[in-house]
């Protein structure tokens, strides 16, 4: 499951950067076209005296040129072993492509420089051409000028300047022509112009220096004063319509590169989206498919837990229901699997459960009908016997001997001890039957309580008492006040025998819990019996030495299991004892 | 017309002797009547069946019940005692040998009046039946007839 989704984001990841691939690659080639329109329409602005496009048009030259580098340098790794778009067939072609690409754009680059430094000079020929051309009205006046000269004075002119004025003539309409032209066929007609204009400046100064009548020279000679500061022009003009028109020429050729740029571009775009359509195609039904299974295996997923979590519900609910007491809580699952035979398992443990729950009540029952019958039936027989010996030692004294009375006196002395262990043994029942009623318990309060009735009791006993105050914990005050009678009640007992004694009641840890504790340097214990003395009826004293049932400290056992608590015992013979206990 | 009678509801003949014993040891010169079972007690107080020629309306003064008996038990008495008009005041201690829990709490929701346990001590019995007797007899002042 996991390598299977592990393997679809690797798969998704793939075809997503493939097909990122594939459309930066479009993406880039449709700037390209976008870029050889461009130029092609800025080459024709720049080279009509648009100079911001052709500030344009080298920027955009340049960019084609990086992009198409990048294309077939660094972007188009199609076909390399470690490309993401493996496109080997077409990568071959796109290759070529790319060179027949290259090889078409070089020189269209190479045309735009040229363009680009030639489009500043067609603006300086056209504004040249135009300063030229707004002097010709002048120099036709100055023309005629000569011409009225030549006439209307003394008619017999020399027949050679006449000729020579008709070539100025001549010229002069040829050199207007030619730069009216100029800006337009620079190429040809800048050679002509150079010509012409030549030829004029031959004429002139032929004529001037040709010993013309007087008449005839100040005309002239205007006329080629005039004709000087367009002379000087045009001298300008030649070089700057050279480079303009080698400009055109590379406009030209630009433009008729333009068609086919265009034309390998497409072609590459369009081999480049057939292969990748296609392998786009196979990444969308992959994705599809991937996505179905997965979907596919969600549910899968899905439908098994929801089988799985069904039965173990049902479970939980009937474990509930049966922890709150209702032990005829089953469970229904039907199923043949481990969960069903967890389920089968568990109800039969809960039949078994609900019969031992039965027994145990009955053995309860009878366990109180018995209790019951101690208290009071086994009661009424000794106080009986006692009451009568007693009656006897009343009303026949003067009939018994002392050694009958002594024998009445010990029947008298069993019957009672017999009814203090009845009191005992139903005391310690009780304590295991009775419900818990959980609060704060003042223990170090409780104790104080204990030694003020002790001393009551039995006063002219020198014992020292030391309480530890604050000893406040959760319990059930009856019991607890039960476990303090018998722990600082035996530490009183066992110090009877010594003049003095000291009885502690305090607190310290055990094992990082708290314990509380009752030490007494009274008679002690051998710990090699420290075992026997929580079970009941064991004494480790004789009853002549230390009076006793033998009951009192398991009881005390009892109450401490009860409160989840452990009780223990440290002593030495004459030299004192201490019970420990925690609670909970 | 109003008798001192006691009227002793006890089962078992020793206990019954023990505390007729007691009580004459005390000096309480009243007159016992004892019943041995729950029914007949009912019976003395109630004057039917065996004492159906008896004066209902004389009432012992004091009844001292044990609680354990055959027929009617003890509770069952004490019961039928509080739930009739002509007898719910009248004083009724239990005297039984029961400890039980149980026991004292049913007595009292009964509304007995006093509820003394029996030492097994002869001497502390005795002790106790002087004292139930001293109380219910001369210090307490019965309800008025």
């Amino acid at each position: 499951m996991a390598v299977l989704m592990l393997l679809s984001i690797g798969g998704v990841f793939l075809q997503v950067r493939q097909q990122r691939d594939v459309a930066s690659v479009v993406t880039v080639a449709a700037d390209q076209r976008l870029a050889i329109q461009r130029i092609a329409n800025r080459t024709a602005k720049a080279i009509g005296g648009d100079l911001k496009a052709n500030a344009i048009l080298q920027r955009t030259a340049d960019e084609f040129d990086w992009n198409l580098r990048v294309l077939r340098d660094g972007g188009l790794t199609f076909g390399s072993p470690g490309s993401a778009f493996d496109l080997p067939e077409a990568s071959a072609t796109i290759q070529s492509q790319m060179d027949r690409i290259d090889r078409i754009w070089q020189p269209t680059y190479g045309n735009v420089t040229v363009v680009s430094g030639a489009a500043p000079a067609g603006v300086l020929v056209n504004e040249l051409a135009l300063q030229i051309t707004s002097r010709f009205p002048d120099l036709d006046r100055a023309l005629e000028n000569t011409d009225a000269a030549g006439t209307s004075g003394d008619r017999e002119v020399d027949a050679s300047v006449l000729f020579a004025l008709t070539d100025v003539r001549r010229a002069l309409v040829r050199v207007r022509l030619q730069v009216l032209e100029i800006a337009q066929n620079p190429k040809q007609t800048a050679p002509e112009l150079a010509e012409d204009a030549g030829k004029l400046d031959e004429v002139l100064r032929v004529l001037l220096n040709g010993g013309l009548k007087q008449e005839l020279l100040g005309p002239v000679d205007v006329l080629a004063a005039q004709w000087e500061e367009s002379s000087q022009d045009i001298k300008a003009l030649i070089p700057l319509a050279e480079e303009f028109a080698g400009g055109l020429e590379a406009a030209r050729e630009i433009a008729g590169s333009s068609e086919p740029l265009l034309r390998e571009i497409a072609v590459v775009v369009g081999l480049f989206d057939q292969e990748s359509r296609d392998k786009i195609n196979q990444v969308q039904w992959f994705l599809v498919a991937v996505t179905g299974v997965f979907l596919y295996i969600c549910a899968l997923a899905m439908w098994v837990t929801w089988r799985t979590i069904r039965p173990l519900d049902r479970l939980t609910r009937a474990t509930t229901i049966i922890a709150e007491g209702d032990l005829s809580a089953r469970v229904e699952v039907g199923s043949r699997d481990e969960i069903g035979m967890l389920a089968a398992a568990f109800n039969r443990m809960t039949e078994d459960l609900q019969r031992r729950d039965i027994e145990l009540a009955a053995v309860n029952e009878e366990l109180e009908a018995f209790n019951y019958s101690v208290s009071h039936d086994l009661r009424a027989p000794l106080r009986t016997i006692d009451g009568f010996s007693q009656a006897l030692l009343e009303d026949y004294e003067d009939k018994l001997d002392d050694e009958g009375k002594d024998y009445l006196g010990r029947t008298r002395a069993a019957s009672q001890r017999m009814g203090r262990l009845i009191d005992d043994l139903l005391n310690l029942s009780r304590v295991t039957r009775r419900e818990m009623r959980f609060k704060e318990v003042d223990l170090s309060a409780i104790a104080r309580q204990v030694v003020v009735e002790l001393e009551e009791g039995e006063s002219g006993r020198d014992v020292t008492f030391e309480i530890t105050e604050g000893a406040v914990t959760m319990g059930d005050p009856n019991l607890l006040r039960t476990v303090l009678d018998n722990l600082i009640g035996n530490a009183w007992k066992f110090t009877g025998n010594h003049p003095t004694a000291k009885i502690e009641f305090g607190i310290t840890e055990d094992d990082g819990r708290r314990a509380y504790f009752v030490r007494d340097d009274g008679a002690g214990f051998d710990m090699e019996y420290a075992d026997n003395l929580f079970g009941a009826f064991q004494r480790l004293h004789g009853m002549t030495e230390f009076p006793g049932t033998g009951i009192g400290l398991a009881t005390v056992q009892r109450i401490i299991h009860r409160h989840g608590g452990r009780v223990w015992a440290e002593g030495k013979v004459e030299q004192g004892a201490t019970f420990y206990f925690t609670l909970g | 017309m109003a008798s001192d009678v006691i009227l002793l509801v006890e089962d078992n003949p020793d206990d019954e002797a023990l505390t007729i014993r007691a009580l004459n040891r005390s000096k309480i010169s009243n007159d016992v009547v004892v019943a041995r079972d729950g029914v007949e007690a009912i019976d003395y107080l109630f004057a039917i069946g065996s004492y159906s020629d008896r004066d209902v309306n004389d009432l012992p003064r004091l009844v001292l019940l044990d609680l354990k008996l055959p027929k009617a038990d003890g509770l069952e008495v004490l019961k039928r005692i509080r739930a009739d008009d002509r007898t719910k005041r009248l004083p009724v201690v239990v005297l039984t040998s029961s400890k039980e829990d149980q026991d004292l709490v049913d007595s009292y929701n009964l509304g007995v009046n006093s509820y003394i346990h029996k030492p097994v001590d002869f001497m502390q019995f005795t002790e106790a039946v002087r004292q139930v007797g001293l109380y219910w007899l001369v210090l307490n002042e019965p309800p008025p007839r």
